[in-house]
């Protein structure tokens, strides 16, 4: 018979009688990485709101999959979830495939790193209708569903989000909601939405419709979430933010590669808060949500 | 700024130990600061009072610019302000009904800026609402760009620009070696870093906006950015520090 050392008999055994796989506490606390302009890499980061776009080599921004990943490693984020800015923004179905397939394409290339948001287009409907089953695919790329209701400049109770919504609703499927900006805001409904479709799991992006609003919106709502990054900014938002809601309704995005990520995930990392409640909105939230491993 | 606004922020910073406390939390050393007060021949002395707490807040003098006394010139508070030592000033509007908006229209303000000039004194002026509809009713880049014209040694530093003031931002740049930026809201992705390829890492500044402001912004544009060590230092600190030195 093999022997084995007493040392590895004895972590093997303790390991076994634990609830959870210990691993040794960081030397530094997240604050005190960031402080020291240190990677978070000892940290579950994981960003729930980011891009990818085809866009000429120099271009001040937004970027490609591997520019997002630079900055990504530069930060220490060990995932993101991102959406397509062409598929977004087509005016066409070929424009519009063609960044679902980048998305898919990315997520193949890098499947430790990145998982994607199939983007539904309410202008061009059944392009977007015919992909919603690529969810259900073993090992999809796909995620969740990502919806620009301000770019799109669509109402988020509009008729053509509800196979969305009646989709994500049977399958536990979280949504990324980009639903307030040019000029409109369609927040008011998102409230009867998540209602009437409880298992969505809704995320509204850029913080939805501002610290007055939230708690009204999100007070008794479950499956109602926020994602953090904005490109501006306010002193202790965050900490007002996690002590009206709670640390579990929020979850790190940092919009890159259209916002700066360095910012963004400076902005969580901080933040006045205790480590438990940063763990969460860096990284624990956002597995839970989206099911990673 | 330190104190109370008449509209209350929603985490003032009402003491030179409350600064301290967020600076200390941020890694942030030392911080040009000055104390809010509604009443202007109050304003600077609270600020001087607050410097003398603590080496690491550095005062910044406070201009507004609507005269409210009868026999008042703008100008003449440059003067005091060198004659306190201070070394830095920032346009603050005036509240209250002899207020108004605060326009920075050349016509007005070219005494108080030659001033300025002649003593090379960085002026900062406020620039979070520059791209907003406020604008219309306030200043916009139109009157930066005369600034710097009438001004060209003038240090122009620009607080809080918004990313969508890339285009405008982009063209003052190109034609005005004197203007300067905080970094804290210019948040697209590598926009700075861009800036900097552009520009050099000189004319961007480090600036945390508090009690506004998010301060992390900024610290992590810089602590994480895809820039040197010396454009990082640069941004953060030094580039600030070589302006306060020309002041004359």
């Amino acid at each position: 018979m093999k022997s084995i050392p007493r040392r590895e008999f004895l972590q093997s055994a303790a390991a076994a009688v634990l609830p959870l796989p210990v691993s040794p506490a960081p030397a530094k606390s997240i604050l005190e990485t960031a402080r020291a302009a240190e990677k978070l890499s000892d940290f579950d980061v994981v960003d729930v709101h980011a891009h990818i776009a085809e866009t000429p080599p120099d271009a001040i921004w937004p970027q490609g999959p591997l520019a997002l990943l630079e900055d990504m490693d530069r930060c220490g984020v060990k995932q993101a979830v991102f959406s397509h800015l062409g598929a977004i923004l087509s005016t066409e179905d070929s424009e519009y495939l063609a960044g679902i397939e980048a998305t898919a394409q990315a997520v193949r290339a890098h499947p430790a790193r990145f998982r994607g948001y199939l983007v539904f287009h309410p202008h061009l409907f059944e392009a977007s209708r015919r992909q919603l089953p690529r969810l259900l695919e073993p090992d999809s790329p796909f995620v969740g569903f990502k919806l620009h209701g301000a770019f799109h400049q669509y109402p988020a109770d509009g008729p053509k989000y509800r196979p969305v919504y009646e989709f994500a609703h049977e399958h536990r499927l979280p949504v990324l909601f980009h639903v307030a900006g040019t000029g409109r805001d369609w927040s008011h409904s998102i409230g009867a939405i998540v209602d009437e479709f409880s298992r969505m799991n809704l995320i509204l992006a850029h913080m939805g419709p501002g610290e007055e609003a939230l708690p009204e919106l999100m007070k008794g709502r479950p499956n109602l979430f926020l994602d953090t990054c904005l490109s501006t900014g306010r002193h202790r938002l965050i900490e007002r933010l996690a002590a009206k809601l709670g640390p579990e309704k929020l979850l790190f995005a940092s919009d890159a590669t259209f916002d700066s990520l360095t910012a963004q995930v400076a902005k969580i990392a901080f933040t006045d808060l205790p480590e438990s409640d940063k763990k969460l909105i860096l990284g624990g939230n956002a597995r839970r949500l989206f099911r990673l491993p | 700024m330190l104190g109370n606004t008449l509209v209350p922020q929603p985490a003032p910073l009402l003491t030179p130990r409350d600064l301290l406390r967020e600076m200390d939390r941020f890694g942030i050393e030392r911080a040009l600061v000055y104390h809010y007060h509604r009443l202007k021949s109050r304003m600077n002395r609270l600020t001087l009072d607050a410097a003398k707490t603590s080496p690491r807040l550095v005062p910044c003098w406070a201009l507004s610019l609507t005269p409210i006394m009868l026999r008042e010139n703008i100008e003449d508070h440059v003067d005091e302000m060198l004659r306190a030592g201070v070394k830095a000033a920032r346009f603050v509007p005036d509240e209250g009904p002899a207020g108004g908006p605060m326009t920075l229209r050349l016509y007005q303000l070219e005494k108080v800026l030659a001033r300025l000039d002649h003593h090379h004194v960085p002026v900062l002026i406020p620039g979070e609402h520059l791209q907003t509809p406020q604008m219309a009713a306030t200043y916009g880049f139109d009157q930066i760009h005369d600034i710097c014209s009438a001004f060209p040694n003038l240090p122009v530093v620009l607080l809080q620009v918004r990313y969508a003031t890339q285009p405008p931002l982009l063209a003052l740049m190109r034609r005005h070696a004197n203007l300067y930026f905080t970094i804290s809201w210019f948040g697209l992705f590598r926009q700075v870093e861009s800036f900097v390829e552009m520009f050099g890492p000189e004319r961007l500044l480090y600036g945390s906006g508090l009690p506004g402001g998010d301060p992390a912004l900024g610290v992590g544009m810089v602590n994480y950015g895809k820039l040197t060590v010396a454009q990082k230092e640069g941004i953060a600190g030094t580039n600030l520090a070589r302006l306060l030195e020309h002041v004359q």
